[in-house]
């Protein structure tokens, strides 16, 4: 391969050999895709939270301003096509458009298009000549979901959703928070094997759990999905001429003695709730494309979608469901609010969160378990299906940083 | 509220009591859910045939 020389460039003996984990050339769509997958529906905010106020998000590099006129949320390129002022920063002056804040350009919400100039009259030549870019929006579950195309139909929401989401009722909590650290880092940390082990071992969240201290695990995929399968679980190690390192203290429960497929502490005793059970999940993490995990446990599944934000940055969405109908959905507000969002959705994530703020790779140099990373890595370039997606993607932060 | 030093407080007081308790969660809940970017929703599909 190439590489620009060095002003003190090494003898001129023999061809430098690339070591493996120096780059991401291995997986180029991967390598290229800074800002996130383009063609997919993302979580952006809660549905209480678009109102008729212009807001502004930034998804994939993108900025766009939210807007909701007739119960319907609408979703535009933030930036006025006239001076380039945020239309975030304008208001509604009529139904179903959206005035920037500046010179008063007036854009319908639905197909984008300059329908009026407030400072230029009601003749004014220029309208229908501009036409802003408009993304679509669906509401689905207390959440907006944008599609983060390049103008193309898009597929339907729930082809992306967890199937498991059309089999039976539920209750949802869930929190979004902005983050630092590359989407991509959140997405390999969410499926690293190793770390939960050692880097959570501390969590109040597993306060009275014992966490394994290695595994052997393979990689199975399901459908849309990739699942880490465990076949040995491990619990004390000895490690010679060092000692013993176990996760075990007397007043945590005694971890499981067969291999455990679901939570990662085992299911301890639980019943598996029937429609947990009627997936056949083969293991209990799994991710999919965009950037999207599932944990299952006995009673509960969680989730975390990392939805790439700005250069370095991405949004935290953590949900957790519980299949439960009418008033024995009420334990869970108390269990959500009480518990989970604090110990799970809190302060084990947020070991999550300074990692990831930490990491600084490629270059890199992996050990076994990282098979996990190398899968989900080769899933996106599986699933990617053109160049061009991560190219525009680049140009765009090329954009992004003038 | 005071309770007469009995210990007991009567049916009214109780439910008061109860109201304010209530409400206060509520508030609570709502003001950390807003301030944490946390909701809970349920989610109701309409009936299965299997079901
Ligand atoms: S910048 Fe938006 S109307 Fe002039
Ligand atoms: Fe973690």
């Amino acid at each position: 391969m190439v590489q620009a020389q060095q002003p003190q460039a090494s003898p001129p003996s023999q061809p430098k050999r690339r070591r493996p984990g120096q780059d991401w050339k291995a997986w180029p769509q991967y390598d290229a895709a800074e800002l996130g997958l383009r063609g997919y529906w993302y979580p952006v905010t809660w549905s209480s939270k678009v109102t008729g106020t212009p807001q502004r998000q930034t998804l994939c590099g993108e900025k766009l301003v939210l807007i909701r006129d007739g119960g319907e949320v609408y979703a535009l390129a933030d930036r006025c096509p006239h001076r380039g002022v945020p239309l975030s920063l304008g208001r509604q002056e009529f139904p179903g458009t959206l005035t920037c804040a500046y010179h008063g350009w007036t854009f319908d919400l639905e197909s984008g298009k300059l329908c009026a100039v407030l400072t230029d009259g009601p003749k004014s030549p220029i309208c229908g000549k501009v036409v802003q870019k408009t993304h679509p929006v669906e509401e689905r579950h207390g959440i907006v979901w944008v599609y983060l195309g390049d103008g193309e139909e898009p597929h339907p929401l729930d082809e992306q959703l967890p199937e498991e989401w059309r089999d039976g009722s539920f209750v949802l909590g869930g929190s979004m928070q902005d983050r630092r650290g590359d989407w991509r880092y959140a997405c390999e940390n969410g499926f690293d094997e190793g770390h939960a082990k050692y880097l959570h071992r501390t969590s109040l969240w597993r306060l009275f759990r014992t966490m394994p201290t290695w595994n052997i695990t393979s990689i199975e995929r399901q459908g849309r999905w990739i699942h880490r399968v465990q076949k040995e679980v491990h619990f004390r190690d000895e490690h010679s001429g060092l000692g013993v390192w176990t996760n075990y203290r007397w007043w945590k429960k005694k971890p499981p003695e067969r291999v455990f497929n679901i939570g990662n502490v085992g299911d301890l005793g639980k019943p598996v709730h029937p429609v947990i059970g009627r997936q056949e999940f083969p293991g209990y993490t799994s991710i999919s494309v965009p950037g999207v995990l599932r944990v299952v446990y006995p009673d509960f599944i969680h989730y975390e979608w990392w939805v790439p934000t700005e250069p370095g940055h991405h949004r935290y969405v953590g949900i957790m469901i519980q299949y439960r109908e009418g008033l024995s959905t009420l334990p869970f507000y108390l269990k959500y609010f009480g518990g989970i969002r604090w110990f799970f959705h809190g302060q084990f994530s947020q070991q999550d969160e300074w990692m990831v703020g930490e990491t600084d790779a490629p270059p890199e140099r992996l050990y076994r378990p990282d098979a996990s990373l190398t899968a989900w890595r080769k899933l996106v370039e599986e699933t990617t299906t053109t160049h061009e997606a991560a190219r525009a993607a680049k140009a765009r932060r090329q954009d992004y940083d003038v | 509220m005071t309770s007469k030093g009995k210990g007991t407080a009567s049916k009214p007081a109780k439910g008061i009591f109860a109201a304010a308790a209530v409400m206060t969660a509520v508030v609570l809940v709502r003001w950390l859910g807003r301030r944490s970017n946390t909701q809970v929703h349920r989610v109701v599909l309409p009936p299965t045939k299997d079901a």
